[in-house]
């Protein structure tokens, strides 16, 4: 260190810079939370918060303990507004795929309205700052849900 | 930046440092544009795999890297090395092509103590082609995040086997058909049509093809599967 006296203040002048030309927080918000499914936090799973403005969805991966913390592409937080919230969680795959192909997807965790824009009724509005959304999901089926068939090209 | 600018000379040195800074920190970008984004399948993150994008016109081909987490940024040869994140790419239009991989299959090695094997391809065969992945993106300059919302490779369609008549003979398409037979009539199509496809691309399906993990999806016809074995 004593060799490069100015060592620690280009450091320091570096990391400046690097904030200032917007390399980090560029988001005004943040959101993390718990997602629970009938009072269990979830094991996995995908939290997806889709803009009501035209934007970039942004997404939060659920770690062992049911926690989440929201991305846009690679930068921690999203914009504030109003957003609809999906929920994705399988089990992993238990068998391999035939001729080493794809595994057939793990079973389900979270019941198919959550997967949905349409039916998850996850409406959430992120504020400026930093949120708490925690998501207490549900087995039971919201009024008027039907089962839609089967999706797949057949 | 006002802070530092209380005389010329102070404002002087304060640029000059800046651009010394921006300099090093890019010396390999070639663009004005950065692009990054998350890639799910079939609703959930992506958990590894490449995003690669062509540009329609003339330029530099820009790959990223999947994340754990889903997310990727694109960068041009090794990109930005000291922040990977901000690798700039030329704006302007491109097709893009996503290879996504599961978890490689324990106990399957490359050889004895080797790397293991790449995991199966969990994406619909259709994104790892550009003239069939769909996915066109125009790049601003500036920030871009661009989200790819793909389906699994499931939704791939049944394998017909009357493609593998036209085949052309090559020698790349007969050495495809030894290996895997009618299932991989589609891919030895690709492959001998689709020379042009760029590296990395291209790269994802041979591997795919050698080690035999084409494309078996649940809807495969039964004779389709047993054609992997001699």
């Amino acid at each position: 260190m004593k060799k490069y006296p100015f060592a620690n203040s280009l450091l320091v002048l570096g990391a400046t810079l690097f904030v200032l030309s917007g390399c980090g927080g560029i988001y005004d918000a943040s959101v993390s939370g718990v997602v629970t499914l009938d009072g269990t936090p979830l094991p996995r799973g995908t939290v997806s918060f889709n803009p009501e403005t035209p934007g970039p969805s942004s997404y939060g991966q659920i770690d062992s303990s049911g926690r989440y913390t929201v991305m846009t592409g690679r930068e921690q937080g999203l914009p504030p507004g109003n957003y609809v919230l999906t929920v994705v969680a399988n089990e992993p795959p238990t068998e391999p795929g035939k001729n080493g192909g794809p595994p057939p997807a793990g079973k389900p965790i979270t019941p198919r309205w959550y997967r949905s824009l349409s039916s998850s009724g996850l409406k959430y509005t992120v504020e400026k700052g930093s949120n708490q959304i925690d998501l207490e999901l549900t087995t039971d089926p919201p009024n008027g849900w039907q089962n839609p068939a089967r999706r797949g090209r057949r | 930046m006002a802070e530092y600018c209380r005389s010329i000379i102070g404002c002087l040195l304060s640029v000059g440092v800046i651009l010394l800074v921006v300099g090093c920190a890019e010396s390999s970008s070639t663009g004005n544009a950065t692009v990054q984004g998350t890639v799910t399948v079939d609703g959930s993150l992506a958990p590894r795999g490449t995003v690669t994008f062509f540009p329609k016109k003339d330029g530099p081909v820009a790959i990223g890297q999947i994340y754990s987490d889903g997310s990727y940024a694109l960068r041009i040869g090794l990109g930005n090395t000291k922040n990977p994140d901000a690798a700039k790419i030329p704006a302007g239009e491109y097709v893009a092509t996503v290879m996504v991989m599961g978890d490689s299959v324990e106990g399957e090695r490359v050889s004895e103590d080797g790397p293991p094997l790449a995991g199966p391809r969990l994406v619909a065969r259709k994104y790892t082609s550009r003239e069939t992945s769909g996915l066109e993106f125009s790049v601003k300059p500036g920030r871009n995040v661009f989200v790819l919302e793909l389906e699994s490779a499931a939704f791939d369609p049944p394998e017909i086997s009357t493609e593998e008549e036209d085949g052309s003979g090559s020698d790349t398409a007969d050495k495809e058909k030894g290996n895997n037979e009618e299932s991989n009539a589609v891919i030895s199509r690709e492959f001998t049509d689709g020379k042009q496809v760029g590296n990395s691309a291209q790269k994802q399906t041979e591997k795919g093809t050698s080690g035999g993990q084409v494309g078996t999806s649940p809807e495969l016809p039964a004779d389709a599967e047993e054609a992997g074995t001699p």
